[in-house]
């Protein structure tokens, strides 16, 4: 008696396994890889455009020239709303789970991004190595490039992001990264992207203060805010003594950023490291007497990085965004002194904070010519 | 004592590890950082120090009645009626305590994983499935536990993938809340290093009973280790804030965690996987444990014709908080009798049989010396 209640006791079970309710195959699926937000016209809606791949044609089964993705989008006024609208058009239900891109448009990011944060941050199948990315011009025109070679454009902008971080003209922070600086004060530098028809530019990044983007930061910004993030990994710079330009290739570079309280008075220390090579001395009257020495080169690299972060940093300073989170530092390590700051950091004390930027960049080799 | 039912000591630190990394582990960080922020892991590293006290009683006890378990000893120390009352609240408690691990599972699994399966038809899979491996009694749950326990340390191995976006800096600041909210957020984990009160129930089937001290510290100390670098990585990588928004926190640092190769794009479920056969483990156990300790309180010989109705009274009792605030409220209650008992009845019982042990010896000898004086007169 005991086995045959056991074996139907299995079988009820394998029968729930199974996943009756949740059971989804891939075609019933609408994958979701990237997803665009534009303003429209009608100033109260918004438009959410997606990327969804055609599975059948990536497979090749339709023919090599046959569209690769769909782009759908709808207007509504929340980014659930306007879920809901396209899985009134579409039977296969959307699924978030493989998105790597959600791209807002400068005209919307400019009244503010944190509307659209919340509907990805509680979704449980977002990855949160994703990106948030601001589009300068219209999102949805990201999603639309058609370049031969990248037959989806969500994937080609998040490998963009992510072989470009070797430039260091990027800025790589994914959702998380943005989310924890962002829900921290409010700012934040998040990735740009920039299309043509066909082609995406990714260079330099987006400054949010409050929420809001409030200004774009070139390339040369941007990598001073990858050295500020810690988050170099790669990248080549020109520094030019006299007519011989030089290009440093980093190899290694680290920061550390300290804040100091001396006698009442708050600053920053920040230390940047890197080790790199010399990878080209370009010059049309290059002589092997003419060459400058190490010392000098570092010197000049040194000085070049010193300018362009503290070129950034007074700016931040100027338009009162903590984008990097030294207020962060500061409460971390004197939470008793920062309690007096609170409510008017940005605006009281950020703008007078010192820095001592310290920089200490080292040629390690010249590659094989001396 | 039935050998068959027998286990050895090393398996007793194994139990307990199943016992306590179950269901509830996910939401801990997420505890500790609202309640006393980066000081929740200072919070957590005292609550394990205060547990290993707890464990060290409870063994104290259990080797008082070596061949005993606490359904036999506690009616001699409280008295009949006192003591079946215990008996009963004990089993009322490890009820509940597998109700809460089976609907915090279920919870977690329709948020993250099964969105659109009834709470009650996941419930009532694992519930079939725990039943199985219960009603066939401790050494195959022991067994069963030594298999899962090696999934359980399976996540270290990825634990260097999360160096990239560890933050030393996001443990800071330390010694900033006041004394109430440390003891909240001590109070508010301390259930979820719970688990080590099995001791109670299964020590008399242990072979070599003098290293059940050591095997029960090394279990509890390590389980707290696995809970501390949890937190520990948790608070790290996400920030305190961020994970104080969350309510499972530690998929979230999977899901965030930079990945070599595409393969593991899906790491978080692997550690789901994981997960569950670790929430299964935990609800075994229970089930086992209040099986035991009823067939014991009504004297009958084994538990196992009480693991489905007990099952079916475990669905009713999961069912009953409504959402999570609920579950919340459901916790807090079953926390408060887990700490009645561990640090309430365990103490008190402990001292009991030393008191009864003195006036037994002391009426020994009494009996002795008057026996001896007759012997002399005559």
């Amino acid at each position: 008696m005991q086995k045959p209640a056991i074996t139907v006791l299995f079988i009820f079970c394998l029968l729930f396994y199974g996943g009756c309710w949740d059971l989804r195959d891939i075609d019933q699926r609408s994958i979701v890889l990237g997803v665009a937000f534009d303003q429209t016209e009608e100033n109260a809606e918004m438009m959410m455009t997606l990327e969804i791949p055609l599975l059948m044609t990536i497979n090749g089964e339709n023919g090599a020239n046959e569209e690769t993705s769909v782009l759908l989008s709808t207007t509504g006024k929340t980014p659930a709303q306007m879920a809901t609208h396209f899985e009134r058009r579409n039977w296969r239900q959307l699924f978030f789970g493989h998105t790597k891109i959600v791209l807002i448009s400068e005209a919307l990011a400019r009244e503010g991004i944190q509307p659209f944060i919340d509907f990805f941050d509680r979704n449980p199948h977002i990855d949160r190595r994703l990106n948030l990315v601001i589009a300068q011009g219209e999102a949805r025109t990201v999603l639309e490039a058609e370049n031969p070679r990248e037959p989806l454009a969500s994937v080609y902008l998040k490998n963009m992001l992510e072989v470009q971080a070797k430039t260091s003209r990027v800025i790589t922070r994914n959702f998380q990264d943005s989310l924890i600086r962002l829900e921290d004060n409010g700012d934040a530098i998040l990735p740009r992207v920039r299309a043509t028809e066909t082609e995406l530019t990714i260079g330099g990044g987006a400054l949010i203060k409050d929420w809001k983007l409030i200004a774009w930061l070139d390339e040369n910004e941007a990598r001073a805010a990858q050295f500020l993030h810690n988050r170099v990994d790669g990248g080549r710079m020109t520094v030019t003594i006299d007519t011989m330009v030089y290009t440093y290739s980093i190899l290694t570079a680290k920061t550390r950023i300290r804040p100091l309280l001396q006698n009442g008075v708050l600053s920053m220390e920040i230390k940047i490291e890197s080790e790199g090579n010399i990878v080209e001395v370009f010059s049309y009257t290059k002589d092997h007497q003419s060459l400058h020495s190490i010392k000098e080169i570092n010197q000049k690299i040194n000085q070049l990085i010193h300018e362009e972060v503290m070129h950034l940093l007074n700016k931040l300073q100027y338009l009162q965004v903590d984008a990097i989170g030294f207020e962060q530092r500061i409460r971390r390590r004197y939470p008793n002194f920062m309690r007096q700051y609170n409510d008017n950091w940005s605006q009281q004390y950020f703008p007078t904070l010192q820095f001592t930027l310290e920089t200490d960049f080292q040629i390690r080799r010249t590659g094989i010519l001396d | 004592m039935n050998q068959s039912k027998s286990i050895l000591c090393q398996e007793v630190p194994v139990l307990i590890l199943n016992i306590i990394l179950g269901a509830g582990l996910l939401n801990l960080p997420s505890l500790l950082a609202r309640t006393a922020g980066p000081d929740g892991l200072l919070a957590l590293i005292a609550t394990v120090g205060v547990n290993l006290i707890g464990v060290l009683l409870i063994c104290l006890l259990v080797l008082r009645f070596p061949d005993q378990s606490i359904a036999n000893y506690s009616p001699k120390l409280l008295g009949r009626f006192c003591g079946f009352l215990f008996n009963l609240t004990f089993a009322g408690y490890l009820l509940f305590a597998a109700a809460i691990v089976l609907r915090e599972f279920s919870d977690t699994t329709n948020v993250l994983m099964l969105l659109r399966t009834p709470l009650e038809v996941i419930m009532l899979t694992m519930l079939l499935a725990a039943s199985l491996l219960a009603r066939n009694g401790l050494p195959p749950i022991a067994r069963a536990s030594q298999i899962i326990v090696l999934l359980l340390f399976f996540p270290l191995l990825i634990t260097p993938l999360i160096w990239a976006i560890f933050d030393w800096g996001a443990l800071l600041p330390v010694f900033q809340v006041g004394r109430e909210a440390f003891l909240e957020a001590m109070t508010t984990s301390v259930f979820t290093l719970a688990g080590f009160e099995l001791l109670l129930i299964i020590s008399p089937y242990v072979l070599d009973k003098r290293r059940i001290i050591p095997a029960s510290i090394l279990s509890v100390l390590l389980a707290g280790t696995v809970a501390i670098v949890i937190v520990l990585v948790t608070f790290g990588t996400l920030t305190v804030d961020q994970v104080a928004k969350m309510n499972d926190s530690v998929f979230e640092v999977v899901k965030y965690m930079p990945v070599p190769v595409l393969i593991l794009e899906r790491v978080d479920l692997i550690f789901f996987s994981i997960w569950i056969a670790a929430a299964y483990s935990t609800v075994v156990i229970l089930l086992y444990m209040v099986s035991q300790q009823l067939a014991e309180t009504f004297t009958i010989s084994s538990g196992k014709n009480f693991v489905w109705p007990l099952c079916v009274v475990i669905f009713f009792v999961a069912r009953i908080p409504a959402n999570q605030q609920d579950s919340k409220s459901f916790i807090q209650i079953v926390n408060y009798l887990w700490i009645a008992l561990v640090y309430g009845a365990i103490p008190f019982l402990l001292v009991l049989s030393i008191i009864r042990n003195r006036s037994t010896a002391a009426k020994r000898t009494i009996l002795g010396k008057s026996k001896r004086r007759k012997k002399t007169r005559n």
